[in-house]
């Protein structure tokens, strides 16, 4: 955990490096005369690694501390494993979490009436195997995939897996309106 | 940049029925995205229904295999916004189908492929297509207007494929397009065309189309090669809309130009025929050495009874870049012009010489004297459009990126552009740095780029009657004229004026400070404090158009200061404004400046004239179109003629100066001529000396004798000459007088002359200054919704006296009368003024009119009179020494004393008649009067009546006076004869008398008789010389002078005489005028 902080009267600026998901991210805030600024985007960019189930259970059990009771999360997890290990139902534990991309931004500089609230969150979950044998034969999900935002930032978008007709197509960006006739 | 607006999707991916399956969907934006895509290649679709039912799929699976080839191997399908599609892909094979706002559209492509599988759909297609030389099919169809063509073909087939068609089946509803290739050895229709026409291999489309606008049916050759040109995508169709219409068009290049391709599209219908061919390249063609040319397009189109040319071209000379075009219509008996439109880039004379030859030119730097170049636009912002000198222009992102900018820095409408409309190329430099030029061809106008990123209008113009189009330029009716002209490189003409039903009226103008002594231009200079410009919209075209350099003054829009005179003018639809800033001086004296403005309903104006710094005038008036129309604004007019008054009255002081200088010198010289006379009134000392003379010949004539009445006569005869001498100088003193009081005269009309023209100067002045000026004045009206005032302040002088005066008339006075309310205050102000005008300064001196003593005629006749009285002495003298030598034989007594006493006297009547000639330089006087004469008749001396009452008889007693010299100076030659005369009768007679001594002829006494005979001679003589009948003047007649007739009538007592009867005869006579004696 790094922690800066100047000492000043007015201004004052703070920066933490957690992991989440096995992604570094890294949250900022910065406070002047002019309003707060707070930040939480992953420090790396490239691909995000995968976590499992239990490396989550175990992150959050980091997070919140030895006083916090996860018995029962645990006690329905392990429930659900024992279910697995019968013959056509799913692996838990074979679920992995991949973060695509968390990132929150406030901006309370630019006065009032103009704050800036932006978001996005997009997470990978693959569940290959977690469709029971019995209705694998009819539909299988390999991948889900969940993305929540409101920003339109191209740094950002980009690195989610956001699609369209044209993703799936593989063709150039959708006509304009102008060629609908 | 911040996103407002929540969007979430849910993606899966995994497999249906073992086919690789994804699935998204979420609210993105405001609406509703789902989109699929599965993957059918990789399963059978036996073992898809085995999966479902294994019974099932056991028994259809024969069935299932058979079909196998006629599944797709992809579909995909999404909704958005309304739009769902479904697309569907087998092998080359595509079927995409739309559903849009009610309008449902679809389009096949179904390619031939010899690879395709057995039992396929792409087998059983190429295995007919075969039969016909088919290679590929596109079917589209649509019901509704939701989706077009070109919209549905880069959906479905992408940009991978190349469909291409005629743009006139843009908005079809059916289509068909078959492509063919036929070759000689493989078909036998190839084996036709070869034998037709000898064709090896073809490639063919066709294509049929049918929608609202009619049926269109085309053949389309992709290429066509020979040896001199090659053709491309050559359609050839026909078109069934109102009438038939035949179509031709195609790319053509020609081997001489290869990097020209030439688009040519022509119809011919019932109505007429049309051809256009338009070239439209990357890069410009080289037609010879720095020639090139760029974008072309020729269009001839003949209708019923007129035709029609158009054309444009680009034409490139080294780094110069010309744009030209034109286009009329024949109409019979009568060409007009549709439009016409040129542009050029930054060009001056060095500059085209060095681009044609490529090369300095070293006499073409002689020529810089003049320079065409276009606007800078945004200038005063500062701004830029930033592109990379690496980026290519040409590429879609780029164009898109310098569209952004462009409009940003415009704002305005009436400039802003789309990407679709603009077209970017890059101009190499060889004297300036590299530019790019931006076209607008949604209106054909032209921009470059400069390397610094600086955004100018090329200087161009354009003129349109119509509205057309003309390759991808479009043309609206208006007018738009643009340019900047530098002359010497000292001063810059920028002008921009434009019309169009758009965008309204814009005018602009602006003229750099010129100062040519005579003229100069300049920027008003009125209020440098207000910033106009903060009044104008920060889209207002001003401050687009206007060049200067920018003062930052904070956050608010800056100071902006025009460097030369401004004009603009925009009048529009929904904007109108105003503003004019510019000073214009003539002479340095004479200057008009005026900064006007409105803008932002906001009327500002504000004018100053200026004479010379004399007098200078005012006029402000601001106020809001609001305010002004709820009559709150403040009017302010101010007149200062301080400056005026200064210099009138230096220039009084400098007459005043004159006028005393004038006066000295005339006040000297009428003083030397006073002196001059007073030497002239000198002479009447001389008269005394001749009174003298005359009483000591009295007293003579009272010791005479009885027997000496030769003495009488003698003396008498004296004293009448000492009278004519007398006369002489009486005349020649009138004479000097006359010619001094001339000269006086005029020594003082000289003065009056040149005083008078000053005078009359000063008065006019005076006039000005002292009756009525007005040295300020200052009006100012206020008004509101609730008060209007009016207030006045002037200061101005009146009958020599200075007044100053402020009045503030309320709403009530204004109401009432404002004139009279204005009127009487100033009236009671004069009034106690007006009152003593009488006694005030306008009095006037009547001069007094002098009549001369004598006159010249008098004088005249006076020394005519004393020349007789001379002359018949001098004969009276002579005759009594003949008769008396004769009678006695010898002379009188002391007769060569009275002789030469009387020959003296002669000498003094010789000395006064020169004394006149002498008195005075006539010589100078004649010029004098002469110019006096001159400027009488001259109007401009404005000489006034007074003095040409003085002058007029003076000149003419002056006149009269050189007269009266010369018969001076003839009298005076006449007594030199007399007196030559006299010494030479006296020489005679003393002769004679020597003879009749010598001859001893005289008796020893002289006898009574003799004596009697003498006397009564003598008498009788007198008688003759001085007839006692006539009268001649004031002079003495000795033949009415008692003491001498009595002295003869005592000696004829004495001696007992008788008298002769001539001398009875002479006494008896009666005179006529009365006389006074004088001895």
């Amino acid at each position: 955990m790094a922690e800066t902080t100047q000492a000043a009267s007015l201004n004052a600026a703070l920066a933490v490096d957690f992991t989440l998901f096995k992604s570094k991210i890294t949250a900022m805030l910065s406070k002047d005369e002019k309003g707060i600024r707070f930040l939480v985007i992953p420090v790396n960019q490239g691909d995000a690694p995968v976590v499992t189930l239990q490396e989550l259970i175990d992150d959050i059990k980091k997070m919140a501390g030895r006083d916090t009771d996860t018995k029962a999360l645990e006690d329905a997890l392990n429930s659900a494993a024992k279910d697995a290990k019968d013959p056509g139902a799913s692996d838990i534990s074979k679920i992995t979490f991949q973060l695509k991309m968390l990132y929150f931004y406030v901006d309370t500089t630019q006065g009032e009436g103009k704050k800036i609230i932006e978001y996005a969150f997009n997470v990978n979950i693959i569940t290959t195997g977690l469709i029971p044998e019995a209705l694998s034969s009819i539909i299988t999900v390999d991948h889900l995939g969940v993305a929540v935002w409101n920003t339109t930032r191209e740094i950002i978008l980009n690195k989610m897996s956001i699609v369209n007709m044209d993703t799936y197509l593989g063709i150039a960006a959708a006509a304009d309106d102008s060629d609908k006739g | 940049m911040g996103g407002r607006e929540v969007s979430v999707q849910l993606q899966v991916e995994g497999s249906v029925l073992a086919m690789p399956a994804k699935l998204a969907m979420g609210y993105v934006g405001n609406g509703l995205v789902v989109c699929g895509k599965v993957n059918t290649s990789s399963v059978r679709p036996e073992e898809v229904i085995s999966r479902i039912n294994k019974n099932a799929g056991a028994k259809l699976s024969d069935c299932l295999k058979e079909m196998a080839g006629l599944l797709p191997e992809e579909l995909a399908f999404s909704y958005e916004n309304g739009q769902s599609m479904l697309w569907l892909k087998n092998g080359s094979n595509r079927l995409g189908i739309v559903w849009i706002n009610n309008t449902f559209a679809c389009l096949m492509s179904i390619k031939a492929d010899k690879t395709a599988e057995r039992g396929t759909l792409s087998y059983y297609i190429t295995k007919a297509a075969g039969v016909f030389g088919i290679q590929q099919i596109y079917l589209y169809a649509r019901r509704g207007r939701g989706a077009s063509l070109p919209f549905l073909t880069n959906a479905v087939l992408g940009e991978s494929e190349e469909f291409r068609y005629p743009a006139v089946l843009n908005d079809c509803d059916v289509l068909f397009c078959g492509k063919f290739s036929y070759d000689k050895d493989k078909d036998i229709i190839g084996k036709f065309f070869y034998t037709a026409f000898g064709i090896r291999q073809m490639q063919l489309s066709l294509l049929m189309g049918m929608g609202s606008q009619g049926f269109a049916g085309y053949a389309m050759l992709p290429v066509i090669s020979g040896s001199a040109m090659s053709a491309e995508e050559l359609y050839f169709g026909v078109e069934c809309k109102a009438g038939v219409t035949m179509r031709l068009a195609g790319a053509f290049r020609f081997s001489l130009v290869p990097d020209l391709l030439f688009k040519v599209e022509a119809a011919v219908g019932t109505q007429g025929f049309m051809l256009e061919a338009f070239a439209k390249m990357k890069k410009p063609a080289t037609i010879y050495k720095n020639f090139r040319i760029g974008d072309t397009t020729l269009a001839i189109g003949v209708g019923m009874g007129s035709m029609s040319f158009r054309m444009f071209s680009n034409l490139y000379i080294g780094e110069i870049k010309a744009f030209g075009a034109i286009g009329v219509a024949v109409l019979p008996g009568a060409v007009n012009l549709d439009f016409i439109s040129a542009a050029i880039t930054d060009i001056t004379l060095p500059k085209l010489i060095k681009n044609i030859f490529g090369t300095h030119v070293t006499f073409a730097d002689s020529l810089d004297f003049i320079a065409l170049s276009g606007i800078p636009l945004a200038a005063a912002a500062g701004k830029t459009i930033k592109i990379s000198g690496t980026d290519d222009v040409k590429n879609t992102q780029v164009v898109q990126n310098v569209v952004n900018q462009f409009n940003a820095l415009v704002k305005s409408d009436a400039f802003t552009v789309s990407r679709e409309n603009v077209s970017l190329e890059r101009i190499p430099h060889i004297t300036e740095e590299e530019s790019i030029v931006l076209t607008d061809k949604s209106r054909m106008r032209h921009y470059y780029i400069s390397s610094q990123g600086r955004l100018n209008l090329q200087a161009q113009f354009y003129y349109s009657m119509v509205d057309t189009r003309l390759g991808d330029y479009t043309m609206k009716r208006g007018v738009f004229l643009c340019g900047s002209i530098t002359l010497f490189k000292r001063f810059t003409v920028r002008t921009l004026f434009s019309i169009s039903e758009s965008d309204g009226v814009i005018a602009y103008a602006s003229i750099d400070r010129i100062d040519l002594g005579i003229l100069s231009i300049g920027p008003s200079g009125l209020s440098p404090q207000d910033n106009p410009l903060q009044y104008f919209p920060p889209d207002s075209l001003l401050w687009l158009l206007m060049e200067n350099a920018p003062v930052s003054s904070g956050k608010q829009s800056a100071v902006i200061r025009p460097t030369g005179a401004v004009f603009f003018l925009r009048a529009g639809k929904r904007d109108c404004s105003f503003y004019i800033d510019c000073k214009i001086a003539l002479f340095r004296f004479f200057e008009v400046a005026a900064k006007v403005y409105y803008a932002g309903k906001t009327i500002s104006v504000e004018t100053r004239l200026s004479l010379g710094g004399l007098i200078n005038a005012s006029f402000c008036l601001k106020a809001s179109y609001a305010d002004f129309s709820a009559m709150n604004f403040r009017v302010e007019l101010v007149i200062d003629c301080t400056g005026l008054e200064k210099q009138l009255k230096k220039a009084q002081a400098g007459i005043e100066e004159a006028i005393r200088r004038l006066r000295e010198k005339v006040n000297k010289a009428q003083g030397q001529l006073t002196q001059a006379q007073r030497h002239v009134n000198e002479l009447h000392s001389q008269i005394r000396t001749l009174d003298n003379k005359i009483q000591d010949c009295k007293r003579a004539i009272d010791r005479a004798r009885w027997w000496q009445f030769h003495i009488f006569i003698g003396k008498g005869l004296e004293i009448a000459a000492y009278e004519v001498a007398k006369a002489g100088v009486y005349v020649a003193i009138g004479v000097a007088n006359a010619a001094l009081e001339v000269a006086k005269l005029a020594v003082k009309l000289g003065g009056l002359v040149g005083e008078g023209v000053l005078r009359l100067i000063n008065g006019a002045i005076s006039a000005t200054l002292n009756l009525f000026f007005v040295k300020y004045i200052r009006l100012a009206a206020a008004a509101s919704a609730k008060e209007q005032s009016f207030e006045a302040e002037i200061e101005f002088v009146a009958l020599g006296k200075t007044f100053h005066f402020t009045k503030k008339i309320e709403s009530a006075g204004l109401k009432s009368n404002p004139a009279n309310a204005l009127d009487d205050s100033i009236s009671q102000k004069l009034q106690p003024e007006l009152n003593n005008i009488e006694n005030g300064s306008f009095k006037s001196n009547r001069r007094r009119y002098k009549k001369m003593q004598c006159s010249m005629r008098d004088y005249r006749k006076m020394l005519g009179q004393g020349m007789q009285q001379l002359h018949s002495g001098s004969s009276l003298l002579q005759g009594m020494s003949e008769v008396y030598l004769n009678n006695c034989g010898e002379l009188p007594l002391e007769y060569e004393r009275y002789n030469q006493a009387y020959a003296d006297a002669l000498g003094e009547v010789e000395a006064a008649l020169d004394l006149a000639e002498n008195s005075v330089n006539f010589a100078s006087m004649n010029e004098a009067v002469g110019m006096i004469k001159t400027a009488m008749d001259d109007p401009e001396k404005n000489i006034k009546d007074e003095s040409r009452q003085a002058l007029e008889p003076a000149i003419k007693e002056y006149e009269a006076a050189m007269g009266l010299v010369k018969k001076m100076s003839g009298d005076a030659r006449d007594i030199r004869k007399q007196k030559a005369d006299m010494a030479e009768h006296l020489e005679r007679m003393k002769r004679t008398e020597s003879e009749y001594l010598a001859a001893q002829a005289r008796p020893a006494t002289v006898s009574d008789e003799a004596v009697e005979k003498t006397l009564n001679a003598t008498e009788e003589l007198l008688y003759t010389s001085f007839p006692p009948t006539k009268s001649r003047g004031a002079y003495i007649n000795l033949s009415r002078e008692s003491k001498i007739i009595r002295s003869f009538d005592e000696m004829r007592e004495k001696m007992n005489l008788s008298q002769s009867d001539a001398v009875r005869r002479n006494r008896n006579k009666k005179a006529p005028q009365k006389y006074t004696e004088k001895l």
